[in-house]
């Protein structure tokens, strides 16, 4: 598996508004264009570093985030649901 | 030119609002929501910043539940036409603009009860006879008489009886500080007290009140449905959106928000306070509405007696002094105030106003009175 994880959202809104807590939280998400395979609910997802994943986790569930999904990237170029 | 009629619409317009406007034209063209590029997220994080510069301004939360409209009225007929049920009763003011008075009448034709809801002195709700209905609609401010809610008591009052509070708020956002943790809907404009542009307004619904959209197409979400989202804004926002509008309703925000809601009240009731001293002593003028500054919105609607308000406003407007008379799209209010069908004349300072604006319009008025007799 690549050291890629992307985190999906119910709506942009949702997304912008995740990508500023998790900021707020000392993350560095970064908005990218959501692959398809991930679903057309929303055109965004949120690039994140691999050592973030639990502290995504935390924040979203205590703003109640909509996150649809963490993914991370296999070997050929897929996306396969991440747990920890 | 001397503008008193910011009840209608606010002028000037500050210079970071301009600046905003254009400055979107020029850099924030993609579209929001519709793309994950650059541009388009660019666009679309103006537009969140702006829903939480908003919502932080009027004392809202859930920022995300705040959907931009294109004025007040489109805020009111989502809320109206999309929870009213043939059936249900719904509970009104004396004082509505047709912006509600409208929708009302059309949902009337299709079961749905409208009432005046019991009434204070000043012809708003009185919040200790609260009816059981569905929904209390109700100006936060009304733009004829002035008269404004006390949105913490009628909320209260509301709450407990579990009846949804609705306020339309496009005469008080803005320019009149109020509590909002009791309103359900709150519905406002851009272009008045908030002093963005024409054409972007705004609708925030509270957690667990959702409206059927009446308006349904591409929201750049849930892309592969038929279905219109159920969550909020997307639900409300189909169509692209008026990106450089809000971008200029974000300016006014943030310029109000620097200005502060009660420094521009307290500057907009000393002007309605000079305005009223110098009508208390024109014989020939007549007000309507309370005599106390202090509890009117920004506004005074009065006539000189026996003339038609129209021909005072031609008048002024010849002049240099524009203002606004006629019904104000408010006749139930007008009806309320005594003066319908022929309306009224209505000066109305804004948090642009300067002082001598103030006193140039009341010493034109006096004159043009004299020449009369």
């Amino acid at each position: 598996m690549k050291d890629i994880f992307l985190a999906v959202f119910e709506s942009t809104t949702e997304t912008l508004k995740a990508e500023r807590a998790l900021k707020e939280a000392g993350l560095k998400p970064r908005p990218v264009i959501k692959p398809r395979t991930l679903g057309g609910s929303c055109q965004m997802a949120l690039k994140l570093p691999s050592g973030s994943l639990t502290a995504v986790g935390e924040v979203c569930a205590e703003l109640r985030l909509k996150l649809g999904g963490v993914f991370v990237q296999d070997d050929a170029g897929g996306w396969i649901a991440w747990s920890q | 030119m001397i503008y008193l009629d910011n009840a209608a619409s606010s002028f000037p317009k500050p210079r970071p609002v301009i600046k905003a406007v254009t400055r979107a034209l020029g850099t924030l063209w993609g579209n929001p929501g519709r793309a994950g590029h650059k541009k388009a997220v660019a666009a679309l994080r103006m537009i969140y910043t702006a829903r939480v510069a908003l919502a932080e301004l009027l004392g809202l939360p859930d920022p995300e539940r705040i959907v931009f409209t294109k004025n007040a009225t489109e805020g009111l007929n989502i809320a109206l036409k999309g929870l009213l049920k043939p059936g249900d009763t719904v509970a009104i003011s004396r004082l509505e603009h047709n912006s509600i008075i409208r929708p009302l009448h059309t949902l009337k034709k299709a079961g749905v009860n409208v009432i005046y809801a019991p009434e204070d002195g000043d012809g708003l709700p009185d919040p200790a006879k609260i009816p059981d209905v569905k929904i209390l609609a109700v100006t936060g401010a009304s733009n004829v008489t002035g008269a404004i809610l006390d949105t913490k008591a009628i909320g209260e009052a509301c709450a407990r009886k579990g009846v949804i509070l609705l306020v339309d708020a496009a005469q008080s956002a803005g320019s009149i500080p109020f509590d909002a943790s009791r309103i359900d809907i709150l519905i406002g404009t851009g272009h008045k007290a908030l002093l963005g542009p024409q054409g972007v307004g705004f609708a925030w619904f509270r957690e667990g009140v959702t409206p059927e959209p009446f308006m349904e197409g591409g929201s750049g979400s849930d892309s592969d449905s038929q279905m219109t989202p159920a969550y909020l804004p997307d639900r409300f926002e189909a169509g692209t959106m008026n990106t450089p509008g809000i971008a200029g309703l974000k300016a006014g925000v943030e310029y109000v928000k620097n200005l502060t809601v009660q420094g521009i009240r307290e500057k907009e009731i000393s002007f309605v306070s000079m305005i009223l001293d110098a009508f208390s002593r024109e014989r020939a003028v007549t007000v309507y509405g309370s005599t106390y500054a202090a509890r009117r919105a920004s506004l005074v609607s009065f006539n000189v007696i026996g003339r038609d308000p129209a021909l005072i406003a031609e008048a002024l407007d010849k002049r240099g002094v524009a203002l606004r008379a006629g019904l104000h799209c408010s006749p139930e209010a007008h009806k309320f105030a005594g003066t319908f069908p022929q309306g009224a004349l209505r000066v109305s300072p804004g948090a642009m106003t300067r002082r001598r604006d103030v006193e140039t319009f009341i010493k034109i008025l006096r004159r043009i009175i004299r020449d009369l007799k």
